[in-house]
């Protein structure tokens, strides 16, 4: 790879994210689905990259991009990389946290009903109705899921939220394949159930015998 | 946006409580256990466990699939990693050129071999490894045996294997297409030329049968057509692939294989994303558990043996799809779990319904060069025929092989008769009634209906042996009427309703009842049993005149097609009396009843089932103390005996209703032992959980508990309670009435404690599952309403009854009555009797209006109205006490129920007791002595009763000794 064009590419974003930040918080309508796939996509493009050089003995550079996002995501300093998997952890909850922050735009939008639509629809959302619901219904079981076993939450939040693979959430905890695997798995199963429940996609198990008189 | 300072991510250190953690432990290890396990070992492996875990564990696995994947995961996953994103790379000796597509488990390149020749090839490479030295050498060997498969429409597998790094690969002929079925539509092709081509896929799939291959996953994307030199030819992709990727473990081993569609490629990337997200269905996945369900047979969901005759399934999906542009199954809106239960249980629509109903008519025929009813019309017959049989859940009921069903379709289009039949009516009806079995337990009389229209038919065709023509006739219409409301109920189906929302089955009927009898108005031999049997619906469902109504109509259309004797004119005249004993109209039921009774003994001679039950429904009519009941009961018990070489659930029913005359009777004895060859019977007919034997069982109990065996019938109900509960888990309805019956035998025995905690569990599991305003809640509310009462707390009583009617009375104002009723008896315990009295005369004019004299619920407004009465400071001319003896005179008169009417009797006693005339006080003492006695002797358990019965032996006795005459003192 080209580190300078890779350099260029990435300042050219931050700049663009820097821009969109801005308008965000100006209140411009459009800037939070103009955002969300903006950062979601170099963020996790980051943590990629991050493993990836990781892996070829390269030393995690601090982008500006990097700076940039997580001055504002998180609202604090530069990240210090130094401990990947506190990287990876604060990654994973910043983009639970944008997501769904988006979802309940996307639904107070929804539900502001007599207003006049807001013209922000130029942009493709982010996320489909049905998408926005289910962010929210998983943020909720994935603070139950938290409750009954951490590492499962952390294993299902840096691979949906920091688009972790099992084996680079392995590398990255010290932790067996097999231990995250089995955890993905479960928690995965676990989640959808929740969430199914919560927005009422009932299963038909357990058929109840009609009342009727 | 701020990060949470405390995470320090170091994963595993968070704080949970050892417990929580314990639980998630033992569910994890419970739910990896189960997914290594084939579906069939599954549900014995959850027996294991509690309900509360099995619930849970159940849900999950239903979530764990493809299907069970929330739409964000595949934005949140994104495009999978890749290790081969970089092109220009080789494995073996085939050189990647440019990626061709994707999909959730593997990539599929266009590839050059170089080194021996140049040759474009489509490189399908899966994501994960087997690292299985075993399973690699398997899929050698099975590759090779695909590699000799050689056909002209049979992409041809050149290579495969494992690469250096553990990933398996397959290599295969490329072919440049488009799916079936988007090349039909693209061309606009009619029908006729679309099932020339479905017949070469045939041949095709028919070759590869042949040489004992067989394909286990087709659908359009691996079915492609090709123009060579301006001719279409077919190509399928992937043939036995499934099969060498099949003993994977599941999770990780998924392997999408691709059309290799580089048209498709080209297109704009939204389209090709589109197209994604509407094939994100077309999944394949390698073991048959893991199926994508909308193309899954039957027996691969149910993980049953995978044959030809499941390539012949996968068959007719494509033909329904070619006709229609839809699939049959769909799984918009339904979980996976619901998908998968209506592919194993119910018929697809006919395609030439399909394409009248679905949405885009208009569009769907003219890519098929047609207007939607032409369509519909060149559909309908053998085509649904064809596919029908195609698409049998059972495999043995499909086409022998692909060349069959490729055979019918040529005799189709050649205009020869095809060879498939449609499905039986009794068939489809037994399915029917499989499908439906729980809606049907909600309206038992559905059940009859279903089962009662085989038997009139069997019966009819019999009947009209000589008259074959006319046999036939019947036979048809009666098919016909059972294809309408079997759509009917297919309407239930939540993807028809705009919300998504199962209908419920009233819903179902008020909405579309009356327009699908409108489109049979020129055929009045259907729209006439039609009617029929939707009176019966609706008389199950309690729309009484509704049902009426409809059985009028029905019944006048019946003498106008085929006279008076018309076996089904007897019949909905049959059910016209029940109706009106139903509506508690004796005097009208009673002669209705005899007439139906003489008519099925004149048309069917006297050893008929039909007449055993016009007996029974006579029988049942007749008041409980009638000999002529028990004599019609024991005939019918003769005729079914006589009929049946072994005993049916009919003659169990004849037994049962003897049993309940003996119980009645208090013939104690009798009835327990009938009762308990009524429950052997029915244990062995339908095995000891079915709900019939549930019932016998309970109405055991209830003689037992007469017959004074208190312990053995409360062990009964408990009984009954635990197998409800396993049955049904904690939280069922079912399980709400077994726990108000219960608290009702406790109560019964006095056991306020118990009657109280059982009865309170019922109201909050009903609360919880139905509301409060469902009949069933106030139900059990106002049997524990009754039990504070009895115990001496009539404010908590007052206070849940309140709760209830507030809830109850929005949705059912009609029922106030039983409320004020109820209220009326509290206010009297609280020492208001004016209240009561004012309420309850109210009350009684209402009811009188709605129910006939004699009826159980005037009856009891009368007992209470007395009893209010002879609680009030009297006027010097007994205005009273002589009101309060009309009213129970008029209960005691009219009334069987027993409880109730000893009531009566006590109450007349007692009024009579405070009469000054010496006739009156006379009146009350023989009462006593022919009536209370008796009454006290059988030891009521009934508390009111017995209450009632002391309190009146006392004034009586006390109103005797007053006026002096000689007192004579019964015992007890």
């Amino acid at each position: 790879m080209d580190e300078e064009a890779d350099q260029k590419r990435e300042s050219a974003v931050a700049g663009e994210v820097t821009e969109w930040l801005g308008k965000l918080k100006r209140g411009e309508p459009g800037a939070l689905e103009k955002l969300v796939p903006m950062l979601y996509g170099e963020l996790r493009r980051i943590a990629r990259e991050n493993l990836r050089r990781e892996r070829a003995q390269h030393t995690l550079r601090t982008t500006a991009l990097v700076n940039e996002a997580y001055l504002r995501l998180l609202g604090g300093g530069p990240i210090s990389v130094e401990d990947r998997s506190r990287f990876f952890g604060a990654v994973s909850r910043a983009m639970q946290r944008v997501l769904a922050d988006y979802a309940r735009a996307r639904r107070r939008k929804k539900r502001g009903s007599g207003q006049a639509p807001i013209p922000l629809e130029e942009v493709e959302p982010f996320l489909s109705e049905q998408q926005a619901e289910e962010i929210l219904a998983l943020e909720d079981a994935l603070a139950r899921l938290e409750k009954l076993d951490h590492r499962a939450a952390k294993v299902v939040r840096l691979r949906f939220f920091a688009g972790l693979t099992i084996e680079e959430i392995a590398q990255s905890f010290q932790l067996s394949e097999r231990t995250v695997r089995r955890d993905w798995i479960t928690a995965r199963a676990w989640l959808r159930k929740e969430v199914a429940a919560d927005l009422g996609i009932m299963s038909v198990l357990g058929p109840e015998e009609r009342q009727g008189r | 946006m701020a990060e949470d300072p405390h995470d320090s991510s170091g994963v595993g250190d968070g704080q949970v409580t050892p417990s929580a953690t314990g639980d998630w432990r033992r569910l994890q290890d419970a739910f990896l256990e189960l997914i290594e396990l084939e579906p069939p070992d599954r549900p014995s492996a959850l027996e294991s466990h509690d309900p509360a875990l099995r619930r849970e564990l159940i849900a999950m696995l239903g979530a764990h699939g493809d299907e069970g994947e929330l739409e964000v995961e595949s934005c949140l996953l994104g495009e999978p990693d890749n290790p081969f994103d970089a092109m220009d790379w080789s494995i073996g000796p085939y050189r990647v050129v440019q990626e061709l597509g994707r999909g959730g488990m593997g990539t599929v390149y266009l590839a050059h071999r170089s080194d021996v020749y140049e040759q474009e090839v489509a490189l399908k490479i899966m994501r994960w490894g087997f690292g299985d030295g075993e399973l690699e050498e398997r899929f050698r060997r099975e590759r090779q045996i695909l590699a000799r498969l050689d056909h002209p429409n049979i992409a041809q597998l050149l290579d495969g294997g494992v690469s250096d790094d553990g990933r398996l690969y397959l290599v295969m002929q490329k072919v440049e297409g488009l799916p079936i079925t988007a090349y039909c539509d693209q061309r606009r092709l009619d029908i006729p030329a679309r099932l020339r081509l479905f017949c070469e896929v045939c041949e095709a799939v028919d070759f590869a049968h042949r040489n004992l291959i067989v394909h286990r996953d087709l659908k359009p994307s691996n079915i492609l057509i090709t123009e060579i030199g301006g001719k279409a030819q077919v190509k399928l992709l992937d043939f036995g692939i499934a099969k060498l990727l099949e003993e994977e473990p599941s999770d990780q081993t998924r392997f999408e294989v691709m059309g290799t569609r580089s048209e498709a490629v080209d297109k704009t990337r939204s389209e090709a994303v589109d197209k994604t997200r509407s094939e994100a269905v077309d999944k394949t996945r390698s073991e048959a558990l893991w199926m994508t369900p909308e193309h899954a047979a039957p027996e691969q969901i149910l993980g049953r043996a995978v044959t030809t005759a499941t390539d012949t399934y996968a068959l007719g999906i494509l033909l329904y799809e070619l006709l229609t542009g839809e699939r049959p199954f769909s799984a918009a809106g339904l979980s996976r779990s619901q998908l998968e239960a209506v592919i194993c249980d119910r018929p697809p629509t006919a395609p030439s319904l399909a394409v009248r109903s679905h949405s885009p008519a208009e569009e769907v025929a003219r890519a098929r060069s047609d207007s939607p009813l032409k369509l519909a019309r060149r559909l309908r017959g053998d085509l649904d025929t064809i596919v029908a049989r195609a698409l049998a859940k059972e495999p043995e009921r499909r086409y022998g092989s692909a060349r069959g069903l490729a055979e019918d379709v040529q005799r189709h289009l050649t205009g020869l008769p095809v060879l498939a039949r449609p499905d039986s009516l009794p068939y489809r009806l037994g399915r029917f009634v499989a499908r439906h079995t729980w809606q049907v337990a909600a309206g038992v009389a559905l059940l009859g209906l279903a089962i009662a229209f085989t038997v009139t038919t069997v019966r009819q065709s019999k009947a009209l042996e000589r008259e074959r023509d006319e046999a036939r006739v019947e036979r048809q219409t009666a098919e016909q009427v059972a294809d309408v409301l079997v759509e009917l109920f297919e309407q239930a189906n939540p993807s028809h309703t705009p919300d998504g929302r199962k209908l419920t089955v009233d819903e179902l009927l008020e909405q579309h009842s009356d327009q699908v009898i409108q489109r049979l108005e020129d055929q009045p031999e259907v729209q006439s049993r039609l009617r029929h049997m939707l009176g019966r619906v609706h008389f199950a469902h309690s729309r009484y005149d509704k049902s009426r109504e409809l059985y009028q109509q029905a019944l006048a259309q019946r003498r106008r097609l085929a006279g008076p004797d018309d076996p089904l004119a007897l019949t909905v005249e049959h059910d016209l009396a029940v109706l009106a004993r139903e509506l508690g109209d004796r005097a009208r039921a009673e002669p209705l009843l005899r007439a139906s009774l003489e008519a099925h003994r004149r048309v069917y001679g006297e050893v008929d089932e039909s007449v055993a039950q016009c007996m029974q429904d006579l029988a049942a009519v007749l008041p409980v103390d009638s000999p002529e009941k028990v004599e019609l009961l024991e005939a019918g018990l003769v005729i079914r005996r006589e009929l049946e070489p072994e005993p049916s659930i009919q003659t169990a029913s004849s037994l049962n209703d003897l049993a309940l005359i003996d119980m009645w009777h208090r013939r104690l004895e009798a009835a327990v032992d009938r009762f308990q060859e009524v429950r052997a019977m029915v244990e062995r007919l339908l095995g000891p959980e079915h709900p019939h034997a549930l019932a016998v069982k309970g109405n055991l109990a209830a003689a037992l508990m007469k017959s004074g065996s208190f312990v053995e019938a409360r062990a009964l109900e408990e009984e009954l309670l635990e197998q409800k509960r396993s049955a049904y888990g904690d939280e069922s309805m079912v399980v709400v009435k077994a726990l108000n019956n219960l608290g009702n035998s406790s109560a019964n025995l006095g056991d306020w404690e118990a009657a109280e905690d059982k009865l309170r569990r019922a109201v909050e599991t009903s609360r919880k599952l139905v509301g409060d305003d469902h009949w069933l809640t106030v139900n059990s509310a106002r049997n524990l309403a009754m039990v504070l009462e009895l115990s001496g707390r009539p404010r908590d009583a007052l206070a849940l009854l309140d709760r209830s009617a507030a809830a109850r009375l929005d949705k059912e104002p009609t029922e106030e009555p039983f409320f004020a009723n109820q209220r009326a008896a509290l206010a009297m315990r609280l020492g208001k009797p004016d209240q009561a009295v004012r309420d309850l005369r109210r009350i009684l004019d209402e009811l009188k209006e709605l129910f006939p004299e004699g009826d159980y619920r005037v009856a009891q407004t009368q007992v209470k109205l007395g009893e209010a009465l002879l609680l009030m400071p009297d006027e010097a001319d007994h205005r009273l006490a002589r009101e309060a003896a009309e009213h129970y005179r008029a209960a005691y008169a009219f009334q069987t129920l027993d409880p109730v009417r000893a009531e009566a009797a006590c109450g007349l006693a007692r009024a009579l007791a405070r009469l000054p005339e010496p006739q009156a006080v006379e009146e009350a003492r023989q009462l006593f002595d022919d009536c209370l006695g008796p009454y006290q002797a059988w030891g009521l358990v009934h508390p009111d009763t017995r209450v009632a019965v002391s309190r009146a032996a006392e004034q009586v006795l006390g109103g005797a000794d007053a006026s002096s005459s000689s007192p004579t003192r019964p015992d007890g």
